[in-house]
């Protein structure tokens, strides 16, 4: 199984998918030397964790947020840091920003994306993104100024509070809100994580150098579709196998719907606690315009508030 | 000397021209607590950031609860936004027991919209507001995305004066008519609500529109028909303030597109005596207290008196 070319994962979603989806965007690939700061694998970098701060109650923040870096990561992915210190502050994994794309441009709607990382010391959040449509191109254009972001939004990840062995599972950009997700659960302790990586291409293995950095190589499964690294094979098939192996308390997914679906299956049968995060065409991202709305066993949801995470076995699947 | 910003709208008295368009504020409480996170926000009464307001008009409120449609619900087009929410509301119980009391203590008129998938339904939803403390009413026939009642009969002279005359019969409250622009002469829906006891009209709702799924090939939205906002309709807005306020005589909340001050005063010269913001809330959602500001900067600099002074001044 192929992700559908639009498919972005991680809540990194434009209103005009391009059936294309933005491959041949690239004006910037390798014009910069890398990053050292990096919140997913550097220590003080990261989100905090759920006990350090309560900034959800405390409300989503418009904030003007300065462009520090922005460069591409692989042919039509980008990596936007910003200084957005009110926002870093509240930020939580799994959660996202609402961003308004740059310029004048006829762009009614913001996009939604996921955070990459956040680290409320130093105000800088980072974001990771796909060029999926005209509001992501315009965006991949930016170079210095600023951005309003409106956030952090929505319900993150919520993993059990016992101990155990912890599986995030990505799919392309899906990975994005697990790098987090993955930095806190190392800084608490509890979990043993590993994660699947899976992409069309080595280079659509988004996430994979810092998750290395954070877990170790051999606790980074990875998988392509073009069978560069082994069999070519969806993401699901080493994660099934993984969890069939049993052992598992916690797995959280993220990628497109029908791979979650399909990890969801096989975690749940593995008696694993599951939470996926899903996406859908997004309007004020603060609840009010019912746009986002994904069917669960208590009615319909808002991605926005009540998701993007929700445990797996509350989603009525399409 | 300060301007005065204030205007009344068929009986409904507003501190300033301002309000927002029904389904895209909810009950104003995300807002509110935006707007009282941006300390720069100046509101007449302190700590109701939503007393900034002229009025806040309600999203829509049907007797019972509506899930609302299936499949996909936004889409955004050239400077424009397609939606197929399709009126999802709890129902006015749950609206009253929920929303209304906390709203109707923040500093400004509530305007609650009120849809039905009959007329009967319409009438019920006015009656058990009756005792509550909304200050108007906002009868919605013309919403495009659901199949019974809303457009239906908002397109038809003879079903909109039926409608509206046994809403008026249920209220003395101000009551505001919404107008669909998906007609052929908008001019005589707005003289049949006029003539079947509306004290006010507000327009326009949704400019009916489709969107392609070409990767798929299919149509995006499950009933096909969806409602087109932002900035791409509001010379279609315009055009239909300006008709109707050549037509009738009653006061008109003029909406559609509006982004900006030159938005709200285009609004305001063909013809409008109110305006709402909409789509805009989620471009820009702090845009309306700052639309407050400009507006009355504007006319303090152009020697504007009083804001109402400008209603359909461009002939």
């Amino acid at each position: 199984m192929s992700p559908p070319p639009a498919a972005t994962g991680g809540l990194s979603r434009d209103h005009d998918p391009r059936p294309d989806g933005g491959q041949n965007h690239d004006p910037r690939q390798g014009d910069r030397k890398p990053t050292v700061w990096s919140g997913g694998s550097d220590k003080s970098g990261g989100l905090p964790t759920g006990a350090q701060t309560d900034g959800s109650k405390d409300g989503p923040r418009l904030e003007d947020a300065t462009v520090i870096d922005h460069r591409s990561l692989a042919p039509g992915v980008f990596r936007l840091r910003l200084a957005a210190p009110q926002i870093a502050a509240r930020a939580q994994p799994g959660q996202f920003v609402h961003l308004r794309p740059p310029g004048p441009g006829p762009y009614p709607l913001r996009r939604p994306l996921g955070f990459y990382a956040a680290d409320p010391d130093s105000g800088l959040v980072e974001l990771v993104y796909q060029v999926v449509g005209r509001g992501t191109a315009a965006l991949s254009q930016v170079a210095q100024g600023r951005i309003s972001l409106l956030g952090p939004l929505g319900r993150g990840w919520r993993p059990p509070d016992a101990l155990g062995r912890a599986l995030l599972v990505g799919g392309g950009l899906g990975v994005v809100p697990l790098v987090p997700l993955a930095a806190q659960l190392v800084r608490d302790g509890r979990f043993e994580v590993e994660v699947v990586l899976g992409a069309r291409s080595v280079a659509g293995l988004i996430g994979r150098d810092d998750l290395t950095a954070l877990l170790g190589a051999e606790r980074v499964h990875l998988v392509t579709d073009d069978g560069a690294l082994g069999p070519a094979q969806p993401v699901t098939v080493p994660a099934a196998r993984l969890l069939a192996a049993g052992g598992w308390d916690y797995v959280a997914t993220c990628g497109p719907e029908a791979m979650q679906r399909l990890v969801a299956q096989a975690a749940e049968a593995a008696g694993a606690a599951c939470e996926v995060s899903l996406e859908r065409p997004m309007g004020c991202g603060l609840g009010v315009c019912l746009s986002c709305v994904v069917q669960t066993d208590r009615g319909r949801q808002r991605a926005c508030v009540e998701g993007p995470v929700w445990p797996s076995r509350q989603v009525v699947w399409q | 000397m300060a301007p005065d910003m204030a205007v009344t709208v068929g009986g409904l008295a507003m501190r300033n021209p301002f309000t927002v368009a029904s389904g895209t504020f909810g009950s104003g409480r995300e807002y509110a607590a935006l707007w009282a996170s941006r300390p720069e926000l100046v509101c007449p009464i302190p700590g109701k950031p939503l007393s900034c307001l002229g009025a806040l008009t309600t999203k829509g409120v049907s007797p019972q609860p509506w899930a609302g449609n299936d499949g996909c619900r936004m889409a955004e087009t050239a400077s424009g936004v397609l939606n197929a929410i399709g009126l999802q509301n709890p129902g006015v119980e749950d609206f009253c027991a929920h929303d209304l009391g906390w709203l109707a203590d923040q500093g400004t008129p509530v305007i609650v919209n009120v849809c039905g998938h009959s007329l009967d339904q319409y009438v019920q939803v006015v009656e058990r507001l009756e005792e509550s403390p909304a200050a108007a009413y906002e009868i919605n026939i013309s919403c495009p995305n659901v199949d019974c009642g809303g457009l239906s009969f908002g397109v038809d002279p003879k079903l909109a004066a039926k409608v509206v005359a046994a809403c008026r019969a249920a209220t003395r409250r101000p009551l505001i008519v919404k107008l669909t622009p998906n007609v052929t002469a908008i001019a005589d829906i707005a003289r049949a609500a006029a003539e079947a006891g509306a004290d006010a009209l507000s327009l326009i709702n949704t400019v009916a529109g489709l969107a392609v799924d070409v990767r798929r090939r299919r149509l995006v939205f499950d009933r096909g028909v969806a409602g087109l906002s932002g900035p791409a309709v509001k010379p279609i807005a315009l055009h239909a303030v300006h008709r109707v306020h050549q037509a009738v005589a009653l006061p008109l909340i003029g909406l559609g597109g509006i982004a900006c001050l030159d938005d709200v005063l285009e609004f305001l010269l063909a013809g409008a005596t109110a305006v709402g913001v909409g789509t805009a809330n989620f471009t820009d959602p702090v845009i309306v207290p700052r639309l407050v500001g400009e507006l009355e900067r504007w006319c303090l600099d152009n020697g504007v008196k009083a804001v109402g002074e400008l209603t359909g001044a461009a002939g």
